[in-house]
């Protein structure tokens, strides 16, 4: 079959910079190019099918709450198999049509198998683990963007329910280093993933993405429970949400992620207005502190314009 | 050597069907412009500290005045935030700065206006209802926001007038103007919508402005809809209802003859939402209805999204 002319001079331009010492696998890197620029590049479509995602599965929670509450058995067999038959769906169609049924079935399904789990055990903690099972297992079994995106923010959710049910709630504070260290990880190491191989390369976006959303949501919760506690205490005043919100503004921009970048500035805003919100101190106190910051920081900035001009002369 | 424009998924896919080494890989995202490079750290560096340094002083002034606000006199109350409101006036006129600072300064100002009416009312407790207040803001920043071509001031502007308007309704109005809120609601978003594109051989307008004002007015209507479908059809709603059968098939065409996608995926929703309430009040909602509204949904936005589909790719191949 011959390949697209854009693949072609892909692969033409790669050769002569990399004097021929490439292997590509021609006939798949063509069907995927051709796979992108086909892609909707807008955001409307995608608005859509997570919405309408969302909307449906809502219903048919209802559905399964009002229907099969009373036969605990079924529920959970009913969601196992509602997985995996998105798994099958989703290995048969690659579509973005798709979708929708699999974001609605994949939800339902999990909150099936978590009402069923409650239903049979009574506990918490089983859910958790329930649902944590089957998060881990999924991104094994498909390579679907949608379906691996849910699974990391369900991996991140499931541990973070499991440490505040069995009394960790000072630890939560320092559970969020586990999204940050692996969002700063798997950016950082972008490349090296890639090339590690085809399956990892594949799901690294969803993966980077998923480690990002549940880092912001942890910060977020830090942010809000932390500086609103009554005593202050050592893991205020380290201040992790403001240190969060900075490690997301610089690893994003420096990986040329602007929607990381933007969520990033408005969790720093979140994040310094909460601390200065909840700081025992009068206002006119906090007034003195923040215009020192300013000034410092204003000083920094006029420094830092000097070195550049200096260093623009000497180039 | 390789000229910049591959984007970052595809140079993920180049990675992922080829066996270029790790360092290659790092190259290209660095070649393409995609990781930062020394002049964006240092444009970064940059914008970071003075922002943050200005914001954290505009934050501390402000502090400063919260923390002394009882024992100022209230002419110096009123007094600082006139000044305030005058003071980027007057700087647009002497300094005559770039378009796009000219217009942030006037924002600032046409909010400040917001905060004067509230710091009065408090003062002299006025004892006027809450519309008023937004009646009068919306009144005193009018020739500023026609006369600036600045989408975001217009925004701002528009918000108050539907604020003023919904407040109005809910504190003063009568009992009909209650009833047919959300038509005419509607109908004004729309008509601005409708003068926009009139106007838009003339004024460029951002595609953004057209797009939220839209946004606004469907939610608005949708939610007439679906209230007016729960208090069992009043007149009003028929009335609404043949407005959104109109205004969307003129919003549908206008969308297929302008190739534009926006409108073709907000109607339907707004459409599909609609059905779902006026199902679920002519049935009781028992399981069976839950499992019909949730296969309904899916079903038809996976039809919809495949039609966008292929409509888009017609569309894209027309083009090409």
């Amino acid at each position: 079959m011959p390949l697209n002319p854009n693949t072609e001079s892909i692969i033409e331009k790669l050769q002569s910079e990399y004097h021929g010492t490439i292997v590509f696998e021609e006939e798949q890197l063509d069907e995927a190019l051709v796979a992108e620029a086909d892609r909707y590049q807008g955001l409307g479509i995608k608005a859509l099918s997570v919405v309408g995602g969302f909307l449906s599965s809502l219903f048919f929670i209802g559905f399964a709450a009002m229907i099969l509450l009373n036969w605990s058995g079924a529920l959970l067999v009913a969601g196992l198999l509602m997985i995996v038959g998105t798994v099958l769906i989703d290995r048969v169609s690659k579509s973005v049509i798709m979708d929708t049924i699999s974001i609605s079935a994949y939800l339902s399904a999990n909150i099936m198998v978590g009402m069923a789990v409650y239903q049979l055990t009574k506990s918490d903690n089983s859910i958790s683990f329930a649902l944590l099972a089957i998060s881990l297992i999924i991104p094994f079994l498909t390579s679907s963007y949608m379906l691996n995106f849910l699974s990391v923010l369900m991996i991140h959710g499931c541990l973070f329910a499991l440490l505040n049910l069995n009394g960790g709630k000072e630890l939560i504070h320092l559970f969020l280093l586990l999204p940050a260290a692996g969002f700063t990880l798997l950016s950082l190491y972008e490349p090296r993933l890639l090339t590690q191989h085809a399956s990892l390369n594949i799901r690294f976006n969803p993966w980077r993405t998923g480690l990002l959303f549940s880092l912001i949501a942890s910060l977020c919760y830090s942010a809000t429970i932390l500086f609103g506690g009554h005593n202050q205490n050592w893991v205020q005043i380290l201040a992790l949400p403001i240190w969060g919100a900075l490690l997301i503004i610089f690893v994003s921009f420096h990986t040329g992620h602007k929607t990381g970048l933007v969520a990033g500035i408005l969790l720093l805003i979140y994040a310094v207005g909460q601390y200065y919100y909840n700081l025992h101190f009068t206002l006119l106190v906090k007034s003195y502190m923040m215009c020192g910051t300013g000034i410092l920081f204003l000083i920094a900035w006029f420094v830092f314009k000097k070195k550049l001009k200096q260093e623009h002369e000497q180039d | 050597m390789l000229k910049p424009g591959y984007s970052r998924n595809i140079i993920q896919i180049i990675s992922r069907y080829s066996n270029l080494p790790e360092q290659d890989v790092k190259g290209l995202f660095k070649k393409n412009g995609i990781y930062a490079d020394r002049t964006g750290w240092a444009k970064f560096t940059d914008l970071a500290l003075l922002g943050i340094g200005v914001a954290f002083l505009l934050a501390g002034t402000i502090f400063f005045f919260a923390y002394n606000w009882d024992n100022l006199h209230k002419f110096v109350k009123l007094g600082m935030i006139q000044a305030m409101i005058i003071l980027p006036i007057v700087s647009i006129l002497v300094f005559k700065p770039r378009e796009l600072v000219k217009n942030i300064l006037l924002t600032m100002s046409c909010v400040l206006v917001g905060v004067l009416f509230a710091v009065f009312g408090q003062i002299y407790q006025t004892g006027a209802d809450a519309y008023d207040l937004f009646l009068g803001w919306t009144v005193f920043i009018a020739i500023w926001a026609l006369s600036t071509r600045f989408e975001a001031l217009w925004i701002i502007f528009l918000v108050l007038i539907n604020t003023t308007f919904m407040l109005y309704v809910e504190q003063a109005a009568p009992y009909v103007l209650e009833k047919s809120m959300y038509v005419i609601l509607y109908s004004f978003n729309l008509l601005v919508v409708i003068a926009v594109q009139l106007l838009s051989s003339r004024v460029e307008v951002a595609t953004w402005f057209t797009r939220i004002v839209i946004f606004g007015a469907v939610v608005i209507l949708t939610i007439g809809l679906v209230d007016g479908i729960w208090k069992h059809y009043p007149p009003e709603w028929f009335v609404s209802l043949g407005l959104c059968l109109l205004s969307y098939a003129a919003g549908v065409y206008y969308s297929i003859k302008r190739r534009s996608m926006y409108l073709l995926c907000i109607l339907p929703l707004s459409i599909i939402i609609v059905l779902c309430a006026l199902y679920f009040e002519r049935v009781n909602a028992d399981t069976g209805s839950f499992i019909f509204i949730s296969l309904v949904i899916v079903i038809s936005i996976t039809f919809l999204v495949r039609e966008l589909m292929r409509l888009n790719r017609t569309w894209h191949a027309v083009k090409s």
